[in-house]
C-alpha cells in the first residue's frame, strides 16, 4: 500500500505542476508578446510640457497692445513653508503622542528637530521683507495661504480615501464633475466628527505637490531679481523661476476692448477639449476679456511636448508653436490721447462721467477708437478685480459697445432719411413749431421749454423745413413726420442703418484653426432696440422686432420711447451717411484669417436726400443756431480746413448728452465720430465739445484734414 | 605509517580544518544509491548556482534606484549557501535513526523559540526580536549594523517533519479517525505560533506536508477527506477572521479577470466581500494590491520563449517588481531565460524530487520512509505554491522558491532537508523483512 500511495502521491503533485507549466506556456507563449509590447509602452514616460506662448495684440500702426514678457518669480518649496502650518505641527505632536509623548515633550522634540528649518524660514521671509516691497505680514500671509491649500488638498484626498463610497461622490460623479473641496470637507467632518482621527489620516496623505516649490513673489526689477539670485544662490528650496507674463503696454487705454487674461476655467476648458497640447493645464491662462478672449483661438499657441523613456532617451519631440498674432483697427496712440483728454478736467467739462466714444475711419470702416470711460489698467486687473469692479461708473462695462442708450436726437437725421425716402415729406414741407404746449400724447419741443419756438427762429430762413428741422433739433417737426411713416417703414430704415442688431461681427476664424465653435465667440455687444419691447431671446431678424404703437412712434421720432442704441451704432450710421448712403459694418479685426463677411449695403438713398440731409448736419455745426454752432465754432477747426457735419442729442428720463457725425476733408478722407456722456444734460454743451476734440485729435493722427505745422 | 585519512579526528590547524570538511563532505557520498545522490546533489548545486546568479542580476542592474539596496544580496547568499553546506554535512556525520530519539526535543526547542518570538510581540524584546512589516518572525543577533537573523519558522517544518515521522513510525491507530488526534495536536502546536507571528505561509504549507505522511502512512482516505472537508465548510467564517490585506491577496487571483473586476464595479457588496471597500476602483486596485501580481505575471510573460537574456530585461532593469529578489524571482527567471529556462528549473526540482521518490520508495525503514515523503512533500508544496502565485494561479504568499529565493533560513532548511534524503538515501538498510505499511494489519 505504501508504495501505491506515495505513486499516488506523486501523481498528484505531478498534476498540480502540469497546471504550473500549462499556465506558464499559456502566459509566454501565447500572450507573450502582447505584454512585451506593453511593456515596452510602460518604459515610456509621461510627456513633459513646454509652455505655451501666447501671440501678441498690435493696433493697426503695429503698436504693441499685449505681448508676453518673461517675469522671475521666488518659490519656496512647501518642505519649508509647512514649518508655519499648525496644522502640520498639530499633526506631528499627536503622532509623537501615540508613541507615548505627552504633548509638551512632543512639542520640545519637535521644536528641537526642526529648529534649523523654522530659522531657514524666518531668515527667508526676513531677506524677502528687506527687498522692500513686502511687508513681512504680507509674506507669512502668502505662506499660509500655501499651507492652507495644500492642507485643504490634503485633507480631502484623506476623505477621499476613507470615504471614497461616499454618496457626496456618486451625486457629483454622475454628473461627470469633481466633488467640490467645500462639500468633501464638510462630508468628512461629519462622517469623522473626532478632529485627531481626521488629523491622523490627513497626515497620512503625500501628495506630489508637497514637494514641490510655490509661488511666492514676484521679482519685478532687475535689481530686486539680482539681490534675490545673490541672496538665496546657496539656499535649499528656494528657486527662483522664470514665467510668461502678459505685459500690456498701454496698460489702461483701450482696456476693455482689449481685455485681460486669467486662470482658465472650466468652461474655457471645452475649448480645445479634443487637441491635447492646446487644452488648458491648470494655472494656464485664457483670455478673460476683450480681444483676448474673442481671439483665444488664435492667440493660444499650441504646447511643446518632450517625451523621454525610462532611460531618459529622447522619445519625441513636438516644438511649441506661438500663438498667432492679433491686428486690430483701433489707433492705440489716438485712443490714449482720447481718453487722456476725457480724462483731464481741464478740458472735459463732464469730467468723471462715464462715457462712450467711436471714431471710425470712412472709407474702410475701421474703429479707429472705441472709448469707454473710466478705464482701467490691464497690468494689475487681476489683483485689483473686485475693486474695479465695484468702483463708480462700472469701468468694465464697454460703453461704446456694450451699454445702451436712448439715442435722442441723433437719430434725427435718419428719421428724416425715412421721411423723405418714403415721401412723407418733402425736404420744402414746413412743420410749424409754434409757442405753444404740445397737444396731449405728442412731444413738446425743447426750445418751448427754454421760452422759444423754431417758427419764430426760422422765420426769416425758410421755416422750420428739412434742413433747419435738423439744425434746431426741432422735436415737434420729427415727431410729426415719425407719426406720417409707417412703423415698419421707420425700423426697416433704423435696422438697415445698423440699428436693433449686432454690427460688430464676430471673426470667423479660417477652416485650419480647427474650432468652429470658437468663431462664434465676439465682444460682448448690444443690439440696441428699435421696439418699446422685445421678445424674449431678442430679435434675430427684422421681422421678429414687434410694430410700434402710433404714440411710441411720435417718440421714436425723436429717439425716444423704447430706442435704444449703442455708440458705435450710431457713429457707424453717421458714416453711412458720410458714405453717400453705403452701409457698411464696421471692422475691428484686421488678420488675414478672419474671414468677414462682406457687409456692404447700398441704401438706395437719393442724392436729393442726401443732401438736404447733409445740409441740415452742416448746419447744425456751421451756422448760426445749429446746436452744436457754439462749440464747432473754433479756429483751430478753421485751420484744419474741414467740413463738418453733426447732430447733437440730449436724452430725457436717462439723462445722456449726444453728439454724433463725421468730418471730411477736401481729399474725401472722413471720420465719423459718436459721443454720448452719461449724465449729460446738453448734447450740445456736454457732447458736442468733446466731439469737436475728438475731430481735433483725429486731425493731428493725421486721418482727416490739413496736420498743423510743427 | 601515514595519518588515517578518513577518521573523525579533528585536526587543529586552518588546513587541517579545511581537509576534515572536505573529506566529510566525501566521505558523506559514499554508502548506498551514490547515483541517485549524486543527480540529487548536482541538480541542488545548479538550483543553487541559478538562484545566486539571478540574485546577482536583480541587485545589479544599471542605473536603478532602490536596487543598490540589495546589490550585495548575492554576496550574503553565497554566505548563505556555505553555512547551508556546513548543515547538510553535520546532518550527514550522524545516522538519521539516531535523530528520531531526539525529534521530540528538536520539535520542543523549535515550538520554544516560537513561542518566545511570540513574546517579543507582547513584551519588547528589540533588537533580539525586531518587529518588521508588523510582523515578528526572527531572530536579530549581532550589533546594529551587522547582524545575522533566523528565522525559526523554517527550522520548525524540518523538526516537525522528524517530530511527526517519529510519531507516525510504528503506530497503527491512524486508520482510526481518532487515532489522527494525536498528529493534528503535533501539527497544531507549531500552526498555531507561527500564525500569530504572523507567517501565513508556512503555516499552510503544513497541512500538506502532514496529510501527505499521513496518506503515504496509510490513514484512511475517508478521513482525511472529511478534515479537509470541514476545512471547506469552515473556510467562509475565516474569511472574515482574516485581516484585510489577506482577504485582498486571495481576491488578486480573481480579480485578474476584467468580467470579475467589472461585476465589481456593479456590485457593491460583492466588492465589500472580495475588498473591504464597496466602492471599487480598478486604478486603485491595479497601482495597490493587484500591482505585484501584474507585474509578476507581465515580468513572466515578457520572457516570452527564450528571455531577454542574463541581467537584460525591463524587470531587471526597473524597481516594478516589489521582492523580486526572494519570493518573486522565479518571474524573473521567466523574464531572463524564458520559457526554456523556466522549464530546466522545474525540471531540477523534478530531478531532486524524483531522487527523493527513488529514496523513499526503495526504503524499508519506517521512520526513514515518512521523512523522505515529508521532505518530497515540503519541497513540492513550496515549488508549486511559489510558482503558481508568482503566476497567478494562487493567492501571494511568503513561500520562498526552495534553494533558488534570496534567504538564509530557508536556504539551510532546505540544503539540510536535502541532506537528510542523502543521509537516508545511503543508509538504506538492507532487509528482507516485511516492508512497513506495505500489508494492513
Amino acid at each position: 500500500m505504501y508504495k501505491r500511495r506515495l505513486l499516488v502521491f506523486i501523481f498528484i503533485f505531478i498534476v498540480a505542476g502540469l497546471v504550473c507549466i500549462g499556465r506558464l506556456a499559456y502566459l509566454q507563449l501565447v500572450v507573450g508578446d502582447e505584454y512585451r509590447s506593453r511593456l515596452e509602452e510602460m518604459r515610456i514616460l509621461g510627456p513633459m510640457q513646454l509652455p505655451t506662448i501666447r501671440g501678441s495684440i498690435f493696433d493697426r500702426s503695429g503698436n504693441v497692445l499685449a505681448v508676453d514678457k518673461p517675469a522671475f518669480y521666488l518659490y519656496l518649496n512647501y518642505e519649508l513653508t509647512k514649518f508655519l502650518d499648525d496644522s502640520f505641527w498639530r499633526g506631528r505632536i499627536l503622532d509623537l503622542q501615540r508613541l507615548g509623548q505627552t504633548a509638551e515633550e512632543a512639542e520640545a522634540n519637535l521644536r528641537k528637530e526642526f529648529e534649523a528649518n523654522l530659522d531657514l524660514l524666518w531668515e527667508i521671509i526676513d531677506k524677502c521683507s528687506e527687498m522692500g516691497r513686502m511687508e513681512r505680514s504680507d509674506i507669512e500671509a502668502r505662506i499660509f495661504r500655501i499651507n492652507d491649500r495644500i492642507w485643504n488638498m490634503r485633507r480631502f484626498f484623506a476623505w477621499l480615501g476613507k470615504f471614497g463610497d461616499s454618496p457626496l461622490r456618486d451625486k457629483y460623479n454622475a454628473k461627470g464633475q469633481a466633488v467640490p473641496v467645500a462639500e468633501a470637507l464638510k462630508d468628512f467632518e461629519n462622517r469623522l466628527p473626532d478632529p485627531d482621527e481626521r488629523l491622523g489620516l490627513t497626515m497620512g496623505v503625500d501628495l506630489e505637490v508637497m514637494h514641490q516649490a510655490q509661488q511666492l513673489m514676484e521679482l519685478e526689477t532687475e535689481s530686486e531679481l539680482l539681490r534675490a539670485q545673490l541672496e538665496f544662490v546657496d539656499t535649499d528650496m528656494v528657486e527662483i523661476l522664470a514665467r510668461a507674463k502678459r505685459f500690456y503696454p498701454y496698460g489702461p487705454a483701450a482696456s476693455q476692448v482689449i481685455g485681460w487674461v486669467g486662470p482658465a476655467r472650466s468652461s474655457d476648458k471645452e475649448l480645445f477639449a479634443n487637441d491635447r497640447l492646446r487644452r488648458y493645464l491648470d494655472n494656464e491662462l485664457s483670455g478673460k476679456d476683450g480681444v483676448e478672449r474673442v481671439c483665444e483661438v488664435v492667440l493660444r499657441g499650441r504646447r511643446g511636448e518632450v517625451i523621454y523613456d525610462i532611460d531618459s532617451e529622447l522619445v519625441s519631440r513636438s516644438e511649441t508653436q506661438f500663438g498667432k498674432d492679433v491686428r486690430i483697427s483701433l489707433d492705440i496712440k489716438l485712443q490714449k490721447e482720447i481718453e487722456s483728454h476725457l480724462n483731464d478736467p481741464n478740458f472735459n467739462a463732464s469730467y468723471g462721467s462715464a462715457i462712450g466714444a467711436v471714431v471710425i475711419d470712412v472709407a474702410t470702416s475701421d474703429i479707429l477708437a472705441l472709448v469707454s470711460m473710466p478705464v482701467y489698467d490691464l497690468n494689475t486687473i487681476r489683483s485689483d478685480y473686485e475693486r474695479v469692479r465695484d468702483s463708480p461708473g462700472a469701468p468694465l462695462v464697454n460703453k461704446a459697445i456694450y451699454e445702451i442708450y436712448p439715442p435722442g436726437s441723433s437719430i434725427k437725421p435718419i428719421v428724416l432719411i425715412a421721411g423723405l425716402e418714403e415721401e412723407k415729406i418733402t425736404p420744402d414741407e414746413v412743420i410749424s413749431c409754434p409757442f405753444e404746449e404740445a397737444p396731449r400724447a405728442w412731444p413738446s419741443c425743447w426750445l418751448f421749454r427754454e421760452g422759444g419756438c423754431h417758427d419764430w427762429s426760422w422765420a426769416e430762413d425758410g421755416g422750420n423745413n428739412a434742413r433747419n428741422a435738423i439744425r434746431g433739433s426741432c422735436n415737434i417737426y420729427f415727431s410729426r413726420l415719425a407719426d406720417r411713416l409707417a412703423p415698419a417703414a421707420l425700423q426697416r430704415w433704423l435696422y438697415n442703418f445698423g440699428y436693433g442688431r449686432e454690427i460688430l461681427p464676430a471673426p470667423v476664424f479660417d477652416a485650419k484653426w480647427g474650432q468652429s465653435g470658437a468663431g462664434l465667440r465676439n465682444l460682448s455687444q448690444s443690439a440696441g432696440q428699435i421696439s418699446t419691447s422685445i421678445p424674449r431671446g431678442g430679435p434675430k431678424r427684422l421681422e421678429e422686432y414687434p410694430r410700434i404703437s402710433k404714440y411710441d412712434m411720435r417718440m421714436f421720432g425723436i429717439g425716444q420711447s423704447g430706442m435704444r442704441a449703442t455708440v458705435l451704432q450710431v457713429a457707424n450710421a453717421m458714416a453711412a451717411i458720410a458714405r453717400g448712403g453705403i452701409y457698411k459694418n464696421p471692422r475691428l479685426f484686421l488678420n488675414d484669417e478672419f474671414v468677414l463677411s462682406d457687409s456692404r449695403q447700398d441704401l438706395g438713398i437719393s442724392q436729393g436726400t442726401l443732401e438736404v440731409v447733409r445740409d441740415g448736419m452742416s448746419a447744425v455745426v456751421n451756422e448760426r443756431g445749429g446746436t452744436a454752432y457754439p462749440a464747432f465754432d473754433h479756429k483751430e477747426l478753421r485751420r484744419m480746413d474741414l467740413n463738418v457735419f453733426g447732430k447733437t442729442g440730449s436724452t430725457e428720463g436717462e439723462v445722456n448728452a449726444w453728439f454724433a457725425g463725421f468730418a471730411e476733408d477736401a481729399a474725401g478722407r472722413v471720420v465719423s465720430v459718436a459721443v454720448v456722456v452719461e449724465g449729460g444734460q446738453s448734447g450740445a454743451k456736454d457732447a458736442a465739445p468733446l466731439a469737436r476734440d475728438i475731430i481735433t485729435l483725429c486731425n493731428r493722427a493725421g486721418y482727416v484734414g490739413q496736420k498743423p505745422d510743427k | 605509517m601515514p595519518k588515517k585519512f578518513f577518521a573523525d579526528k579533528i585536526y587543529f590547524s586552518k588546513f587541517g580544518h579545511f581537509v576534515s570538511i572536505i573529506t566529510a563532505m566525501i566521505k558523506i557520498l559514499t554508502g548506498r544509491l551514490v547515483f541517485v545522490r549524486l543527480t540529487m546533489l548536482t541538480a541542488m548545486t545548479c538550483l543553487i548556482a541559478i538562484g545566486i546568479i539571478t540574485i546577482y542580476a536583480s541587485g545589479n542592474p544599471e542605473n536603478v534606484s532602490g536596487s543598490g539596496a540589495f546589490s550585495a544580496s548575492w554576496k550574503k547568499q553565497a554566505v548563505f549557501v556555505l553555512i547551508g553546506l556546513l548543515a547538510f554535512v553535520l546532518v550527514n556525520r550522524t545516522d538519521y535513526r539516531r535523530l528520531g530519539p531526539a525529534s521530540y526535543w528538536i520539535y520542543g526547542g523549535v515550538l520554544a523559540a516560537l513561542a518566545l518570538l511570540l513574546v517579543g510581540k507582547v513584551v519588547n524584546l528589540r533588537p533580539f526580536v525586531p518587529v518588521i512589516n508588523g510582523t515578528c518572525r526572527w531572530f536579530r543577533f549581532g550589533t546594529t549594523e551587522r547582524y545575522v537573523q533566523v528565522q525559526p519558522s523554517e527550522f520548525c517544518k524540518i523538526a516537525y517533519i522528524l517530530a511527526l515521522a517519529w510519531y507516525l513510525r510504528f503506530r497503527r491507530n491512524y486508520r482510526k479517525f481518532s487515532g489522527l488526534i494525536g498528529p493534528f495536536v503535533l501539527t497544531l502546536l507549531a500552526m498555531v505560533l507561527i500564525l500569530f507571528e504572523p507567517d501565513l505561509g508556512t503555516v499552510l504549507l503544513m497541512m500538506p506536508i502532514l496529510f501527505s505522511m499521513l496518506f503515504v502512512a496509510g490513514a484512511k482516505v475517508k478521513h482525511l477527506l472529511f478534515v479537509v472537508l470541514m476545512a471547506v465548510a469552515v473556510s467562509p467564517m475565516l474569511w472574515y477572521k482574516m485581516n484585510l490585506y489577506q482577504r485582498q491577496r486571495i481576491s488578486c487571483v480573481l480579480l485578474q479577470s476584467a468580467a470579475v473586476r467589472n461585476k465589481l464595479k456593479e456590485s457593491p457588496h460583492l466588492a465589500k466581500i472580495l475588498t473591504g471597500k464597496e466602492h471599487f476602483s480598478e486604478t486603485q486596485w491595479l497601482h495597490g494590491r493587484g500591482w505585484q501580481l501584474r507585474n509578476s505575471k507581465s515580468a513572466i510573460a515578457s520572457g516570452r520563449l527564450t528571455g531577454y537574456g542574463f541581467g537584460k530585461g525591463p524587470y531587471l532593469k526597473y524597481d516594478y517588481l516589489p521582492a523580486r529578489h526572494n519570493d518573486f524571482i522565479f518571474a524573473i527567471i521567466a523574464h531572463q531565460w524564458g520559457f526554456w529556462g523556466s522549464l530546466l528549473l522545474l525540471f531540477l526540482y523534478v530531478v531532486i524530487i524524483g531522487c527523493g521518490v527513488e529514496i523513499a520508495y526503495l526504503n524499508t525503514d519506517a521512520f526513514a520512509r515518512l521523512i523522505s515523503v515529508g521532505i518530497i512533500a515540503m519541497l513540492c508544496v513550496q515549488v508549486l505554491v511559489n510558482v503558481s502565485m508568482t503566476l497567478g494561479l494562487m493567492p501571494i504568499t511568503g513561500l520562498t522558491l526552495p534553494l533558488v529565493s534570496y534567504g538564509g533560513s530557508s536556504l539551510v532548511v532546505s540544503m539540510m532537508a536535502i541532506g537528510l534524503l542523502n543521509n537516508i538515501g545511503r543508509r538504506r538498510p538492507f532487509s528482507v523483512a516485511r516492508k512497513a505499511f506495505e500489508t494492513k494489519p
